[in-house]
């Protein structure tokens, strides 16, 4: 075999080898600590807390377009197509009323929908890897109280070869981990760890940390600041040198602003932080949100 | 005679004045950036009159702030806005020109909420609950008429 044609068939193997692996679907595996289930005593109070501190219902209702809460619906729209978000109340057509808890956390923290199919990374499941077990399934609780809503799923709009989800899996292979809920800092107090999961968590970086040009957060830029976040506003960055104004606020004053969207200028929060802040933030308790400030705090050195 | 002629000459140089004054007038984006620098010097009149040693400074600092709130809709002319040719540097959206009943009654609001702290300067507890107030109205405009903070 002349060394030309070798290469050809290497290529054409490894070639082959892809796409097998691409396409055949594989089951990240979930471990669920003995004694921890969505059906537990409680799990559906902590779960509503934590739907609010995760931020659920900014993408997965479409408010404006009269869709009810969780119902999904509301369209994505990013360097890579138009997304649709999917229904998660627990109908069991259109949402997610046939899922195991095993499902719920492989979507949540492994990025892998109910059939193994790989999820869209605009789904912040990147983010959601920090979350522990029990909270993920104290969140699949909550939703399993609410009422179902008949929803079927939008059709999103991403040009190929992104479309092929199987490419995802690629994707993964450079810029995912796995699952790795986030484990305290002995170093630190609890105040900061809690800040640290709740911004972990509410997935801040989706927003304020920059991405490289296939979509995924750089990481060794955390909260740095995006110059093209959601529907084109400016991010701006919560730590490291570009944060110049963000480092100027007090604690207490981002405290504040979680709660009530009141800048320390007198301005108040628009945009997309105006419906974190709606959705999200001014739900929580007002220890929580010391604790993100305290975090936020500790990364600009100024603590 | 002398009278009615040097009367001319003053006219002629008053008009020609006016006339000039209106030839230099701003263009948009002188417009837009003195827009932009009044509300930064606003809201800083605010902050000020909220941290204010004496209720007669934080009365003479709201003054300011309350001539400000009621110039607002005359620092808007059509043509400065998002879109528009000649402005490069501006958040104001189009809604402000296709919906001016409700772009003056946010601004009204927000001068009312001003004046409203004024009556109530020397009492803090009502004072402090006024000036959040205030804060709210910045996004009674901003939420509906205020477009996204871009990058350059």
């Amino acid at each position: 075999m002349s060394p030309a044609r070798f290469l050809l068939v290497a290529a054409l193997v490894i070639g082959a080898a892809i796409l097998v692996w691409l396409g055949v679907p594989s089951r990240a595996h979930v471990d669920i600590p003995p004694g921890v289930a969505s059906g537990a005593p409680g799990m559906a109070e902590r779960g509503a807390y934590l739907v609010r501190a995760g931020g659920c219902l900014s993408c997965h209702w479409d408010k404006k377009g009269g869709g009810q809460p969780f119902a999904g619906g509301l369209a994505l729209t990013t360097p890579f197509g138009t997304f649709h978000s999917p229904n998660i109340t627990p109908d069991s057509e259109t949402g997610i009323g046939g899922w195991s808890d095993e499902d719920f956390v492989r979507a949540l923290t492994q990025g892998q929908g109910v059939h193994g199919e790989e999820l869209y990374p605009v789904f912040p499941y990147t983010s959601f890897a920090a979350m522990t077990v029990e909270d993920a399934l104290a969140i699949k609780a909550y939703l399993f109280t609410l009422s179902p809503v008949s929803a079927p799923r939008r059709d999103d709009d991403i040009a190929f070869p992104l479309s092929w989800r199987a490419l995802m899996k690629g994707w993964k292979l450079l810029f995912f981990t796995g699952a790795a809920p986030l484990a305290n800092d002995a170093s630190r107090d609890a105040t900061w760890n809690r800040g640290r999961y709740l911004v972990a968590v509410g997935h801040c970086g989706e927003c304020h940390t920059p991405r490289n040009f296939l979509g995924a957060p750089i990481g060794s830029q955390a909260l740095q600041g995006n110059p093209k976040g959601p529907n084109g506003w400016k991010v701006p960055a919560l730590a490291g040198a570009k944060a110049k104004e963000f480092a100027a606020w007090s604690g207490e004053e981002i405290a504040t602003y979680l709660k009530s969207g009141a800048k320390p200028d007198f301005d108040s929060a628009q945009g997309p932080m105006d419906e974190v802040i709606q959705d999200a933030t001014k739900h929580l308790t007002d220890d929580d949100r010391r604790a993100i400030a305290l975090y936020l705090k500790s990364l600009d050195g100024q603590q | 005679m002398r009278v009615v002629v040097a009367g001319a000459v003053l006219a002629v140089i008053a008009f020609a004045s006016i006339a000039c004054g209106a030839s230099v007038a701003q263009t948009p984006q002188q417009t837009v950036d003195a827009r932009v620098d009044g509300m930064k010097k606003f809201a800083g009149a605010v902050k000020a009159a909220s941290q204010a040693a004496t209720p007669e400074e934080a009365k003479a600092k709201l003054a300011d702030a309350i001539a400000f709130s009621e110039s607002i809709v005359s620092r808007f002319p059509k043509g400065t806005g998002i879109g528009d040719t000649d402005v490069t540097k501006s958040r104001a959206l189009q809604d402000i020109w296709a919906k001016p009943a409700e772009f003056k009654a946010a601004a009204d609001a927000m001068s009312a909420a001003l004046k409203n702290i004024d009556a109530v300067l020397g009492d803090k507890a009502k004072a402090d609950a006024a000036f959040a107030e205030v804060g709210k109205n910045c996004g009674g405009c901003h939420k509906m008429f205020r477009g996204p903070e871009v990058s350059e």
